[in-house]
């Protein structure tokens, strides 16, 4: 049942795409036509060859299969990864900056920096969780508020797990999450000793535009000084991704940004483009700026492909395990200044949303309800996703997009899926470009 | 707030209730007049409860915030037993022979399919289960002994056992080796074996009294094997090795259980562990037999009395494991059953090559994992009606998958076989001695 037909510019071809096992074909409109009528196949008009490799690849399965319930078994095993532990710190609740889109209140709903007891508390989680589930790999994403606010916080961190993990034979995969004002050479220079494995920066349209809406707190633009950080953090060599947040206000100017960041010799850098979301209270303002789930299928996926074609590294593999994103694993945690614990940043500070917080002794403290309420949350038992050949990619979408919508964790969202076939035939033709240059 | 959904009551004899919370397993005891508090469901007042009361069925769960949906808790509990345990389970069964011609057997027979394990399938078990527990970071390991007779191939049991003995205490896993044997083939130098190898759990079957037992556990030339393994099950209690007797019972026998038990205790046997076992009927060889077999709810009425009667003779027997959370095996991602053909499957009772989920390689390795293995792995109980409006989930987890689907065609329905037969009663005893404290 989960097999996708996405049509090529050809029009008699198709590329068959099976979401749970990965498998993609080029084929035509007959074979099509055979496997579209899913149950009890003709299979006659198909090369007995063709039937043994749609068997191998899941693209033909036998009649008592009920494919759900593998991915039902997927979704569970992908919860419960076996090495792998990941935090989100936020080093504070505060922020230089004033973004009118911001969802956690431009850090003026709460500011509280982490405190060096908080820090240290953190860090005794961190070594407890992995040690107690026998973690093999350590991510830890350092996040705000802006968190070079709280400089010393952070270096202590990443200084103390460096340490750690390496006596201890733990790969350690810090990150960092900032607006980009504060970097500075010194500190780039750190990151690259701690083995910083990503920076993320965001960039918001060419100069004019992003000047309008990534702004300080008395109202000058930060273009310029982020780009000068963005010349440093590409010289260290730490990988930078570069997030375009798109709405109804910049996406138009966006072209002219690819083209201004290759004239900074700045081409080729990683680049996710993503729609701005209402996900918070905090930024139900700018609510009626956001794209319409219609508008993000059509907008995104192009200027993916512009970016693309332009050079820049755009993410656009599927996800290959049935669940939207960290949240619903098991071993990921959104940690804020105050010790207390969430499961998604979207989340931060409403204690609607906590899932505990980390006690005196380093370990979680009670497990809230909220913990138990998201992780239980289940898409085969909701009718949409139940039906859905998206599903085993997708996992029922974003959590808290859910919530803010429908007041439940227990219920799909669609809209961060949009434009997927789109997205799905690039990576295609990137991955596999023989097939596409001579037409197939 | 409100009253928690897994909350039992069990009437006691003396006008008190047993509140027993199946989530939480915390008890109280609480006469009429609590009780009839909690019947408010959820409109629970805390100026109603004594302070202290309330508070002790806040904190055990008992008495919960309205926001609160504990079926929530109960599938991420679920879930994280079924895999994120890192305990190991493994089955092997060495060989499919047996020496016994039990009618109720559900094992194939070996007329069928003897088949031995052969040194090379055997040395890939050893690689599978070694690759298994390591690559998922595994901290227990229990290893059980199955067949068959798996005594009937004793030198791969030892050679099995040996070499797993020794990687775990290598790599510092705690190691739990058991058996199930039908004991005749138990001698001297078994038990011997069994010391050394410091077996965890020796399973010896009887059917009934001598004369029962001797019409239903045969040799292939009629004769009853009662005193045979009678003297087994002597050997090993008083060599003080860890041994349950189990005791099948059926409709044949049940009536006759106490001159079994003063046979045994004239026997020298008081204080041996005891375990009563029903006969389930199941579709396989052994479908004639199904008349034998008790029903659920008959089942619900004797196992107490039978528990109640063999305490009362000395005799010890586990009751309080009915009431912690008791899972599936088949359903836990690392539990698996090898059979003598180095084929994999998820429980004893699904050897067939429709269940199939895999077979190991001469390396140790799985090709892949077939169909079966994600039916029963995604086996949901809070999708199954039954059970998603039962008080006894936490603690049951939909029974038996296996027996689910010999009567349902289908894993994914319940099966109540195991945790509901007797249930109340069951908490009786084992509360009875915190009433008659009081």
């Amino acid at each position: 049942m989960y097999n996708l037909f996405i049509p090529t510019k050809k029009p008699s071809q198709f590329i068959l795409y099976n979401t749970l096992t990965s498998a993609a074909f080029v084929v035509d409109t007959d074979v099509k036509n055979v496997l579209e009528k899913s149950i009890r196949n003709d299979l006659s008009q198909l090369k007995s060859n063709e039937i043994d490799f749609f068997k191998k690849s899941g693209v033909l399965v036998d009649d008592h299969i009920d494919e759900r319930n593998i991915v039902r078994v997927k979704r569970e095993d992908a919860r419960f990864h076996k090495d792998y532990i990941k935090f989100v710190v936020l080093t504070t609740y505060a922020c230089n900056l004033a973004c009118p889109y911001c969802f956690e209140g431009k850090g003026e709903v709460h500011h509280k920096a982490m405190s060096e007891g908080n820090v240290k508390l953190f860090i005794k989680f961190v070594k407890n969780m992995a040690l107690e589930y026998n973690r093999k790999t350590i991510d830890v994403t350092l996040f705000g508020g802006e968190p070079l606010l709280n400089k010393n916080a952070c270096l202590k961190i990443l200084d103390e797990l460096f340490h750690w993990c390496k006596k201890n034979g733990i790969k350690f995969k810090p990150g960092i999450i900032t607006n980009g004002t504060l970097l500075t050479q010194d500190i780039v220079n750190r990151f690259v000793k701690y083995g910083v494995y990503f920076i993320q920066i965001t960039l918001d349209g060419p100069k004019n535009i992003h000047d309008k809406r990534r702004i300080y707190k008395d109202g000058k633009g930060t273009y310029e000084d982020i780009i000068k950080s963005l010349k440093i953090v590409k010289k260290s060599g730490i990988p930078i991704q570069l997030l375009v947040n798109v709405d109804k206000n910049n996406w138009k100017s966006i072209e002219k940004l690819f083209d201004d960041l290759i004239d900074e010799d700045l081409g080729g850098i990683v680049l996710p483009i993503e729609p701005v979301y209402n996900v918070t209270d905090a930024c139900a303002g700018y609510s009626s700026l956001c794209f319409r789930s219609e508008e993000i299928k059509d907008v995104i996926p192009k200027l993916q492909r512009l970016a693309y074609e332009k050079g820049f590294v755009v993410p656009l593999a599927p996800n290959s395990f049935p669940l939207w994103c960290g949240t619903e694993f098991r071993f990921s945690f959104v940690v804020d200044s105050f010790c207390d614990i969430y499961k998604c940043v979207s989340f931060l500070g409403d204690k609607k949303h906590r899932i505990g917080s980390i006690g005196k002794d380093g370990m979680i403290t009670d497990v809230e309800y909220p913990f138990y309420d998201l992780m239980s949350r289940d898409p085969l038992s909701f009718e949409l996703c139940r039906d859905c050949k998206l599903l085993p990619i997708c996992g029922g979408g974003c959590s808290a997009l859910a919530f803010i919508n429908k007041g439940t964790y227990h219920a799909e969202n669609c809209l961060r899926i949009q434009g997927l076939h789109e997205r799905l035939l690039l990576y295609l033709e990137d991955q596999f470009p023989e097939q596409f240059n001579d037409g197939r | 707030m409100k009253s928690s959904f897994y909350n039992l009551f069990v009437k006691a004899d003396n006008n008190e209730y047993i509140l027993y919370n199946t989530l939480s397993g915390a008890a109280f005891i609480v006469d009429e007049q609590v009780k009839t508090l909690f019947e408010k469901k959820d409109k629970l007042r805390a100026d109603d409860f004594d302070k202290n009361d309330f508070k002790s069925f806040k904190n055990e769960g008992v008495i919960i915030d309205d926001s609160v949906d504990e079926k929530k808790i109960v599938k991420v509990k679920n879930g994280q037993n079924k895999f994120q345990s890192r305990y190991f389970k493994f089955v092997v069964i060495p060989t499919y022979q047996c020496n016994l011609v039990c009618p109720y057997c559900y094992v194939e027979r070996d007329e069928i399919t003897g088949k031995k394990m052969s040194n090379e399938t055997l040395n890939a078990t050893i690689k599978f289960i070694k690759k298994t527990v390591k690559n998922n970071d595994g901290k227990e390991l229990s290893l059980t002994l199955f067949g068959g007779e798996p005594l009937m191939n004793q030198n791969s049991c030892y050679k099995l056992l040996e070499a797993l003995i020794l990687w775990c205490k290598k790599e510092k896993i705690l190691f739990h080796p058991r058996i199930y044997t039908n004991g005749t083939l138990i001698t001297k130098d078994v038990i011997e074996k069994f010391k050394k190898y410091s077996m965890s759990f020796i399973q010896i079957t009887l059917a009934g009294t001598k004369n029962i037992h001797d019409s239903k556990r045969t040799h292939k030339d009629k004769t009853g094997s009662y005193e045979e393994t009678i003297k087994a099950v002597k050997l090993t209690f008083e060599n003080n090795l860890p041994l349950v007797v189990a005791i099948n019972v059926d409709n044949d026998n049940f009536s006759h259980m106490d001159e079994l038990l003063d046979d045994l205790v004239k026997r020298g046997l008081k204080g041996v562990r005891i375990m009563f076992t029903p006969i389930y009927s199941m579709p396989h060889s052994c479908a004639g037999y199904s008349p034998h077999c008790l029903t659920i709810n008959e089942w619900g009425e004797i196992l107490p009395e039978l528990q109640k009667m063999a305490i009362n003779k000395g005799f010890n027997v586990p009751i309080k494991p009915y009431i912690e959370p008791f899972f599936c095996w088949a359903s836990v991602k690392n539990s698996y059953v090898v059979d003598p053909y180095g084929d994999l499957y998820k429980c004893t009772s699904l050897l067939e090559k429709k269940y199939k989920i895999g077979s190991i390689d001469k390396n140790g390795d799985i090709k892949f994992l077939e169909f079966p293995y994600y039916d029963i792995m995604s086996r949901d109980p809070l999708s199954i009606k039954a059970c998603n409006d039962c008080k006894l989930l936490p603690i049951c987890g939909g029974g038996c998958a296996a027996l689910a689907c010999f009567e349902h065609k289908t894993f994914h329905r319940e099966n109540c076989t195991r945790v509901r037969p007797g249930f109340e009663k069951k908490i009786k005893i084992i509360f009875e001695k915190e009433l008659l404290k009081k």
